[in-house]
């Protein structure tokens, strides 16, 4: 009996596994995979699977490739050309369903290179960036510089970015700044076969000295506000005062018993 | 008599603690284009000991087909000496978010802070029928250190009825009035009969 109710309990299982599944209509793009780098015009394969349901149309679209037609029978796949402008750009697949539904897949992100004979050199906006705080965070200012003269600042994925000393701070691959301690260094650039860089000073300060003009105050805490629902980016953010990983209320309540001035007040 | 569609204040207790955050309307169940006051009260603390409340980040949910966030009225709780506060109020299209900071010293907070307070007052314009959950969505409490606080919630809710649903009266009422009515018309017969 027991035996009977099991397998009839197993059976039960899988058939409600199996109505899951079906109901679980899903759709991504298979191929190109996100982060590559194209180079203008070059022709790629993209490749969109659905699963767990009919499909009456599968498309692709997206401002880094020439848009095809859309297909009514798998394989869904194409071959398209990438557009020439160079950049971050999107591709998404969308399918319309047999019940009349559209079921859209997570995008996926092409770096569209630049033309290298186009590019004259790479430079920084700016000779020395100075960050705000420790945890500060800024986008590495570096441009291309064209053969016309133009100047278009790099975008994610189109330079090799790194940090001369990530102690003071870091760098990630989109050219994002991170102020991890105080102190010096450089940022670097390559592209194109080109390299650039700059000087990132990152500030020490009193701890709940945001603005750092010596005094823990007013302006203090308002600046700590505007930066609410972030979390730290780094172990040491000053704004992070009790070090929990998230800025909100209670580094501000910490703040006012820093205060240098009674009831923090400036104004 | 239609029964007004009314839900108490109550439910969801978020932690545990003796300590409380309360969110009550000033009335279950009120008609369309009536105001309803919310309170959140704070309730539960040691007075004069610690902790005391010192910093509170809270997001009141409500559904903006059934009300429509009308002002507020701040309590003082947190500013123990009369002094002034940092308070902060922003919205959503279905929240309002109540930020205050006390400015005062934590010696000052734990010693005269009372146990029970209020933290703002938020009235409401009915304007849609239905019943609106009233649910703080997300605390951030802090004590007079900016330690974390944990306090249990209890959320709250109101009903809204129609204006054109005019409640009817009662039937004991109009079982009254039918009764004098009668012994009135009875009477007036009696002495037309004997005059």
């Amino acid at each position: 009996m027991n035996t009977h109710l099991r397998t009839i309990f197993a059976a039960l299982c899988l058939v409600a596994a199996g109505r899951a599944a079906a109901n679980a209509q899903t759709i991504r793009v298979v191929s190109p995979a996100s982060g590559v780098v194209m180079q203008p015009g070059q022709e790629i394969i993209v490749d969109v699977s659905v699963t767990g349901a009919r499909t009456r149309l599968v498309g692709v679209a997206g401002s880094a490739i020439e848009a095809p037609e859309n297909l009514s029978t798998q394989p869904y796949r194409w071959q398209v050309k990438t557009t020439g402008v160079p950049g971050e750009h999107k591709i998404v697949a969308v399918a319309l369903l047999e019940d009349g539904r559209v079921i859209a897949a997570p995008p996926v992100t092409l770096h569209v290179a630049r033309n290298r004979a186009a590019i004259s050199s790479l430079i920084a906006d700016l000779p020395l960036l100075p960050m705000l705080f420790v945890g500060d965070r800024a986008k590495a200012p570096f441009s291309a510089v064209l053969l016309d003269g133009q100047e278009e600042r790099l975008g994610a994925g189109e330079a090799a970015f790194t940090s001369q000393n990530t102690a003071v701070a870091a760098v990630d691959h989109q050219g994002w700044i991170t102020a991890v301690a105080p102190g010096r260094t450089v940022i670097s650039a390559e592209a194109y076969g080109r390299s650039v860089s700059l000087h990132v000073e990152v500030p020490g300060a009193d701890r709940g000295d945001l603005d750092r003009n010596g005094r823990i105050d007013m302006d203090d805490l308002l600046q700590l506000q505007t930066y609410f629902g972030n979390k730290a980016t780094t172990p040491n953010d000053a704004r992070d005062l009790n070090r929990d990983g998230a800025i909100n209320a209670l580094d501000a309540r910490v703040l006012t018993t820093l205060c240098t001035i009674p009831r923090c007040a400036s104004r | 008599m239609k029964i007004l569609s009314v839900i108490g204040a109550l439910v969801a207790v978020s932690s545990l603690s003796g300590a409380t955050i309360t969110v009550l309307p000033s009335a279950s169940g009120v008609m369309l284009g009536s105001t309803v006051a919310v309170a959140v009260d704070v309730n539960g603390l040691d007075a004069g000991a610690s902790p005391a409340l010192g910093v509170y980040d809270i997001t009141l949910n409500y559904d903006p087909a059934v009300l429509t966030y009308a002002s507020i009225s701040w309590g003082t709780g947190l500013d123990v000496l009369g002094l002034g506060s940092l308070r902060n109020l922003s919205f959503d299209q279905n929240t309002v978010r109540l930020f205050e900071l006390s400015l005062d010293l934590a010696e000052d907070l734990n010693s005269l802070q009372p146990d029970a307070f209020r933290l703002a007052t938020i009235s409401f314009q009915a304007t849609g029928p239905g019943t609106s959950s009233l649910n703080l969505m997300s605390t951030t409490l802090g004590d007079a250190f900016g330690d974390p606080l944990q306090l249990s919630v209890v959320n709250g809710s109101v009903g809204v009825q129609a204006t054109d649903q005019v409640p009817e009266p009662q039937y004991s009422l109009l079982g009254g009035l039918s009764l004098v009515i009668l012994v009135a018309t009875q009477r007036g017969i009696a002495r037309r009969q004997h005059g």
